[in-house]
């Protein structure tokens, strides 16, 4: 299974071998569990959401054109689903006043750039970060700087314009530095 | 470019994101200004912690393993709605609620003749042709058998299902007599049941399994991908295909009709999530949403036991129950009443300003919407419909059913 290309696995994966997305998953579990966690910030929810894009690739293999590269595909139909449990948990876990402060404290951050401390946090302060942002300023966070993905990939992958996520990197910049500055 | 400019083009800067031209316009200013060099190399400091700190990790140890029990689970399960689409037969089997063991006994009826024509003479023909789907399953009546006949009425061409069920053979040519058929009688109850799609050379008439047998031989083994299935029906004539080459059984009787180049793409999305991935249907304390960016409430309320299809282009979504069927717009979840009648099949057609379904008693209407999914005009096409798919250039397509079992596929139109 090893030596066959992730094109031949889904082909035989359709044709019924349970063997052969074992293989993919084997594959790319890595990719697809490390960004449910940045995602996340936690292990059980990663394994759930990881578990479930497996499951939706799966479920979604015959709609995955055999002639483009197998790997965006996966990792679109992945980053669906984790903004759709994203979108619908955001709602029952972060308040609308919380995000509103937020996006006030953005905005504040724009006005007066000077003000902005000098930011130096280590690993762990920037991943409790990076879980407070809303997920619209996270979601490119991690596309960006986990897969390396050009800001027209990651534009592709989450269906906005480029200078959309060009505008919400900046803000979730401006808005890591604030949450930083406000742990230390 | 002044210090604004250049603190707001820091980050971008440090992301390598800006062009020649810009970086070094930047470069220029702060070997001049101190406090914009510190911006900078902030920036730069801080994209490089970024870089460091999102980093991959290793998956648990059990992860893969409890994927794929999720996926053996899902592969097993009968619940859910057209979800396992890897598997198109058996997702057909699912969307039209047919079991496996109806289009077994479909499938044993359409061989049999096939079978007994190429062994046993053809004296027997016009005992195997009274069989049907519903002398199959006596007992099993929880499954609901919509298409009872619906593939039986005209053979004419019927090929024999190839050595290890992989492709189609040459269509053999079996006596077209279709004005025969008729609805079953107890006349034969052992023939009714020697199908085994594998096995033709080993029926003989000596040989009588049970009604059990093939059915239960079958169950053993799904998605039945070596059983040969009806390809096709074309001014009275079947056709018999297998092998893993077959896409949904749906969509093979209804390309088999046009022309050889002509596809009908079977490629209708049943998630909740639309085609492109931007907007979804969310079930939230009580009531139906859509979520894109942000939630997005819907003006009606939805109720009834559903079935969902995005139009092809995302913009828009039908919602068909037993209480009418609905569209919804897709950018601000307005809800458009199309039709009193509902709950059924539902086919966008390729351009997305069409949409067909069928109401709980299979009849067909054709609706007709603007952009934003108003209702243009509906209208009632025909009744006892089956199935449904549009052709490239939007053409419905649909095999109805009679009141005698026959079945025939037929172009809709209107005005």
């Amino acid at each position: 299974m090893k030596s066959f290309s992730d094109e031949e696995l889904v082909k035989l994966t359709l044709a019924g071998d349970q063997e052969a997305f074992g293989e993919l998953v084997n594959r790319y579990n890595k990719q697809i569990y490390s960004l449910a966690y940045r995602l996340t910030n936690n292990v059980a929810d990663a394994q759930d959401l990881g578990q479930e894009a497996f499951v939706k690739i799966y479920q979604n293999l015959a709609k995955y054109e055999q002639d483009r590269d197998f790997f965006p595909w996966m990792y679109k139909v992945a980053t669906n689903v984790f903004y759709s449990i994203l979108r619908r948990n955001s709602l029952k876990t972060v308040s609308t006043d919380e995000v509103a402060e937020l996006e006030e404290r953005e905005a504040d951050w724009e006005m007066q750039p000077e003000k902005v401390a000098e930011v130096k946090a280590d690993r762990k302060i920037l991943e409790q970060a990076l879980a407070e942002l809303p997920e619209k300023y996270r979601v490119p966070i991690v596309l960006r700087y986990l897969e390396d993905l050009s800001y027209q990939q990651i534009a592709e992958i989450m269906d906005l314009p480029v200078s959309t996520i060009e505008t919400r990197l900046y803000r979730a910049k401006g808005l890591l530095q604030k949450i930083i500055g406000n742990k230390r | 470019m002044d210090c604004k400019a250049v603190r707001k083009a820091a980050f971008f800067y440090a992301d390598q994101k800006l062009n020649d031209e810009e970086m070094t316009e930047i470069r220029q200013h702060c070997a001049n200004c101190p406090s914009c060099e510190k911006e900078i190399a902030e920036a730069l400091a801080f994209v490089e912690m970024l870089q460091d700190s999102v980093t991959y990790l290793e998956a648990p140890a059990d992860f893969n393993k409890h994927v794929l029990q999720s996926i053996a689970a899902l592969n097993i399960s009968e619940n859910g709605f057209g979800k396992v689409l890897e598997n198109p037969k058996k997702a057909w089997f699912k969307r039209y609620g047919l079991s496996s063991v109806a289009i077994v006994a479909v499938c044993a009826m359409l061989l049999i003749p096939a079978i007994n024509n190429a062994q046993l003479g053809e004296q027997l023909m016009p005992k195997q042709e009274e069989l049907t789907v519903e002398k199959e399953l006596p007992a099993k009546p929880e499954t609901p058998i919509k298409q009872k006949n619906s593939l039986t009425t005209t053979p004419a061409i019927i090929s024999q299902p190839a050595v290890e069920g992989k492709n189609t053979t040459e269509p053999a040519v079996v006596k077209p007599e279709p004005e025969k058929l008729v609805q079953n009688d107890a006349a034969n109850p052992d023939q009714r049941t020697t199908n085994n799609n594998n096995n033709n050379t080993a029926v003989a008439d000596n040989e009588k399994p049970s009604v059990e047998k093939p059915i239960t031989d079958v169950e053993e083994a799904p998605p039945m991908v070596d059983l040969p299935v009806v390809k096709s029906t074309n001014g009275g004539l079947l056709q018999m295909a297998s092998g893993a080459d077959m896409e949904m059984l749906k969509t093979r009787i209804v390309t088999s009709v046009l022309p050889e180049d002509t596809q009908i793409k079977n490629n209708q999305s049943y998630d909740n999530v639309s085609p492109n991935g931007a907007v979804s249907l969310e079930y939230l304390e009580g009531k139906y949403a859509l979520m894109a960016d942000k939630t997005i409430p819907l003006s009606k309320k939805l109720t009834g036991e559903q079935k969902i299809a995005w139009s092809l282009d995302s913009k828009k979504l039908a919602f068909s129950s037993v209480d009418g069927f609905l569209v919804i717009d897709a950018a601000n979840g307005n809800v458009h009443e199309i039709s009193a009648y509902g709950g059924n099949e539902i086919a966008w057609s390729n351009s997305s300003k069409k949409v067909a379904f069928t109401d709980t008693e299979n009849t067909l209407y054709v609706a007709v919407l603007s952009t934003s999914g108003n209702l243009l005009k509906v209208e009632k096409l025909a009744q006892g419909v089956m199935q449904l798919a549009w052709t490239a250039d939007d053409n419905l397509q649909y095999l109805s059913l009679a009141e005698d079992g026959s079945s025939k596929l037929e172009q809709a139109t209107w005005q």
